[in-house]
């Protein structure tokens, strides 16, 4: 797919020096990636928009760090998306994630089809140097089609978005701090006494291994999946997402 | 553009808080039902709320007791005091006896930093507590005496202030009344003017200028705008705030009233953090006098005045955080832009100002902008008020214009020894030694800005120990919505806890130091972005005192490598030296 811009898109701002059109409303992480240019995020989502949560998509804009993904595009804006700061600070972004659930690769079927594992390995993250914290939340295997490792969720708040777009309301994130956790809505605390459905948006649209279908883990090959031979940054929009 | 955030639910704290009374937990059937019908949410998104505020996770007890987790309540002994009260009934921290009669846990500062150590019974404050006090309360649960037949003066918050200005001397002596009958206080451009004029700051710690936020707010093409005071006042160490809605409610909501003019807004809404919720009755009182006082004014000119009560969260005191929690959802700050000025509660261009701003207001309109711009400075015109608490004789009040230096406004509070270190604007603010070149640093927005909190220590105190209880505190506090300060407050509680442990090393140091970093650059609010404030300090001004903590070597595990073989000592039934375990064996080389 050839980078798309938008047909009213008449101004521009200066994205790692090259001039940038935009349509108006639109983040410097919309006018970006529509110029095929990649900012790393997590959370933004073509069909969610933005959440503002994961802050990989950090910038520097006229000086000071914002999230693309918030940062309204502004005519003359300067905008810095790659440097060796902010690289770092996303590498370590990634680490955190990393250390606080528990994401051993190896062992998940998400592997290779794992947005939170590929935007590491483009970041040259070799290891988490955060001692890990070893979470012990109860998995909830309750629903006839899905399962969820809250273990893994990163907090995105994707699946709680395309559930409350699609009317359902099944899932919301309570808590606070590091108790922040991923819960299903209904009375019982259980998915599967939710109204979600395997064929909502919401239960495939986990970008890592903590909302899942059973009994397909393996279906597709380890080798064969999405990242295995190709970053996210070579991706269409298509591809990337899911 | 779909939003994971809940849908709005106005009074679904204050529901809660009932809730919790009828049926004591909030989240149990059919306490969850009934208001999951009444706002006509899910049952998980009621739990979603009730499970980020502090004062709803505790458990049903009759007595429910939290002592005050806080640096200065640790140095004035709290934690004798909480084990004296835990043994008395064989519980610990954290718990609840076996009959639940009594739960104790602790909890944030509750803005009583003057009268530590201090705690918190159903509710009510409970000032400066000794041993004594202590085995009369154990007595008081014994005999099942309730709470509301406890003494009064056990729950008597002093408000003791050593310095008056003029800022105080006026609020004592005029009528708040008397100002909103000003010709002057009817006419939104005039008072919008005045405050211009007069240069006032904000008096929560940003400083952003008061009437330049107005009219932000007053210019948006929308005519239904909300004007909120903040009195979320949950900084540690900051109790400034407590004084004025204790002694002079009127005037702040004299103040509500006329910047809700000055805006355009039809409804100001004071929102009081839990642990003031003693202070209602005094606030419903002077709501209703304000009211009273405009009943006077056409209908279409009234401002509707309200209170709502938080239930835990200083995170809460973050504006946007504030707006979501009277919208009865979490409070996690929002993603900006858009600003509150804009579209704050429910979406409609909000102002919201801190309790000492909107009093101040009350007292420019009442005075005039040139009594206001006389004192202080250029950039930081006005009095401001000053608690000082921690190693000091008179900790208390203190009214100095801004541009004081640091040292006098210390050497009034009087000092017990000689002042080492000083924390000003709480935890988040600045950890600093008290050198000479420091002491006689103005506290003005443009030289050491400071939210009116000035904590004393003087040498009997470890920096390394303040920072890790301050380290402690935002883990607890964090909103847990973006990455960087969830995660980093957490690795700096842990580091922290590993230095008191005394297995840190220089290594566990260094690896912070991107944590911080990340912290510092990409949270999404203020809580993130000073949360590593402290660490930051402590390396910069104190760095000897922290390395004294540190081991020499390259690394060292994180627990005794020794204790966890005594196990396996016991049941083999050795004890010799081949069955013990150096925490660090030299390597082979240096052998």
């Amino acid at each position: 797919m050839a980078p798309m811009t938008s047909p009213f898109a008449s101004e521009t701002f200066t994205l790692d020096g090259k001039p940038t059109p935009f349509a108006p409303g639109q983040t410097v992480l919309e006018a970006a990636l529509a110029a095929g240019h990649y900012i790393p995020h997590l959370c933004w989502h073509p069909e969610m928009g933005n959440h503002g949560s994961c802050r990989l998509c950090v910038v520097e804009a006229n000086g000071r760090i914002h999230a693309s993904c918030a940062l309204p595009a502004q005519p003359g804006l300067q905008v810095v998306s790659k440097s060796e700061t902010l690289t770092r600070v996303r590498r370590t972004l990634l680490e955190m994630l990393f250390a606080e659930g528990n994401h051993f690769c190896p062992g998940c079927e998400k592997s290779g089809d794992c947005l939170l594992q590929a935007l590491a390995y483009a970041h040259g993250m070799t290891a988490s140097h955060f001692d890990p914290f070893y979470p012990q939340r109860r998995i909830d295997a309750s629903h006839p089609d899905l399962w969820l490792d809250p273990n893994r969720c990163i907090l995105c708040g994707l699946c709680v978005r395309a559930s409350l777009a699609e009317g359902k309301e099944a899932l919301v994130i309570g808590g606070r701090g590091i108790a922040s956790r991923l819960l299903a809505t209904s009375p019982s605390g259980l998915l599967g006494d939710t109204a979600l459905a395997a064929t909502d948006r919401a239960a495939r649209i986990c970008p890592v291994g903590a909302l899942n279908f059973k009994e397909v883990g393996f279906a597709s090959p380890i080798g064969k999946r999405r990242f295995d031979h190709r970053p996210p940054e070579a991706m269409s929009d298509k591809e990337r997402y899911t | 553009m779909a939003t994971e955030r809940q849908r709005t639910a106005p009074g679904l704290l204050a529901a809660l808080h009932q809730a919790r009374l009828r049926w004591g937990n909030p989240l149990e059937e059919p306490a969850l039902a009934e208001l999951s019908a009444a706002f006509a949410l899910p049952p998980g998104e009621i739990a979603a709320t009730a499970s980020f505020y502090h004062f709803f996770q505790t458990p049903p007890a009759r007595y429910q007791i939290h002592f005050i987790d806080h640096v200065v309540d640790h140095h004035a002994g709290i934690e004798a005091l909480c084990n004296r009260l835990c043994a008395a009934f064989a519980i610990q921290p954290g718990e609840r006896t076996a009959d639940a009669h009594l739960f104790v846990g602790w909890t944030a500062c509750a803005g009583l930093s003057d009268q530590a150590p201090a705690a918190i019974v159903n509710g009510r404050p409970l000032p400066a507590l000794t041993p004594e006090r202590i085995d009369a309360i154990i007595d008081a649960i014994r005999a099942q005496i309730p709470v509301a037949e406890w003494p009064a003066e056990w729950f008597a918050v002093a408000n003791p202030v050593y310095r008056r200005g003029p800022l105080l001397t006026w609020l004592h002596a005029t009528p708040a009344a008397a100002v909103l009958e000003q010709l002057s206080a009817r006419e939104p451009e005039a008072i919008l003017q005045a405050v211009a004029d007069a240069g006032l700051r904000g008096r929560g710690g940003a400083g952003f200028p008061t009437a330049t936020k107005w009219r932000f707010c007053r210019e948006t093409a929308d005519p239904t705008r909300y004007l909120i005071c903040n009195a979320d006042e949950g900084e540690p160490g900051t109790f400034k705030d407590r004084l004025l809605l204790t002694h002079y409610p009127d005037h702040l909501f004299a103040g509500m009233t006329l910047a809700a003019r000055a805006i355009g807004a039809q409804t100001a809404m004071l929102y009081l953090r839990y642990e003031y919720q003693y202070l209602l009755p005094k606030l419903e009182a002077a709501r209703e006098r304000i009211l009273a006082a405009q009943s006077q004014l056409p209908p279409s000119e009234r401002i509707t005045l309200e209170i709502a009560l938080g239930a835990g969260a200083y995170v809460c005191g973050e504006e946007s955080a504030l707006i979501e929690s009277l919208e009865g959802k979490p409070g996690r700050p929002r993603v900006r832009p858009p600003f509150p000025v804009t579209s704050g509660y429910l979406g409609q261009p909000t102002v919201v100002n801190n309790v000492e701003t909107l009093v101040a207001v009350a007292a420019i309109v009442g005075n005039g902008p040139q009594w206001w711009r006389s004192m202080g400075t250029p950039d930081s015109s006005g009095p401001k008020l000053f608690c000082v608490s921690g190693d000091v004789a008179r900790p208390g009040l203190y009214e100095f214009p801004y541009g004081v230096a640091l040292g006098d406004l210390i050497t009034a509070a009087r000092p017990l020894g000689t002042p080492y270190a000083i924390q000003v604007s709480g935890p988040s603010g600045t950890l600093l030694p008290a050198t000479p070149e420091q002491l006689a640093r103005p506290l003005a927005f443009e030289a050491l800005p400071c939210n009116g909190t000035v904590m004393v220590f003087d040498e009997r105190r470890d920096p390394v120990a303040i920072v890790r209880h301050f380290a402690r505190f935002f883990a607890h506090e964090s909103c847990g919505f973006c990455t960087p300060c969830r995660v980093g407050t957490q690795l700096i509680a842990k580091t922290f806890a590993k230095i008191a442990a005394g297995y840190a090393t220089r290594f566990d140091l260094e690896r912070l130091a991107p944590a911080l970093e990340a912290m510092r650059l990409a949270s999404n609010c203020g809580f993130g972005l000073s949360a590593g404030n402290p660490v930051r300090d402590l390396i910069a001004y104190f760095r000897p005192r922290l390395d004294a903590h540190l081991q020499p070597h390259d690394f060292l595990p994180a627990f005794s490598l020794d204790a966890e073989l005594a196990a396996t000592r016991r049941l083999t039934g050795r004890d010799d030296t081949h069955a013990h375990l150096a925490q660090f064996e030299q390597p082979e080389a240096a052998r």
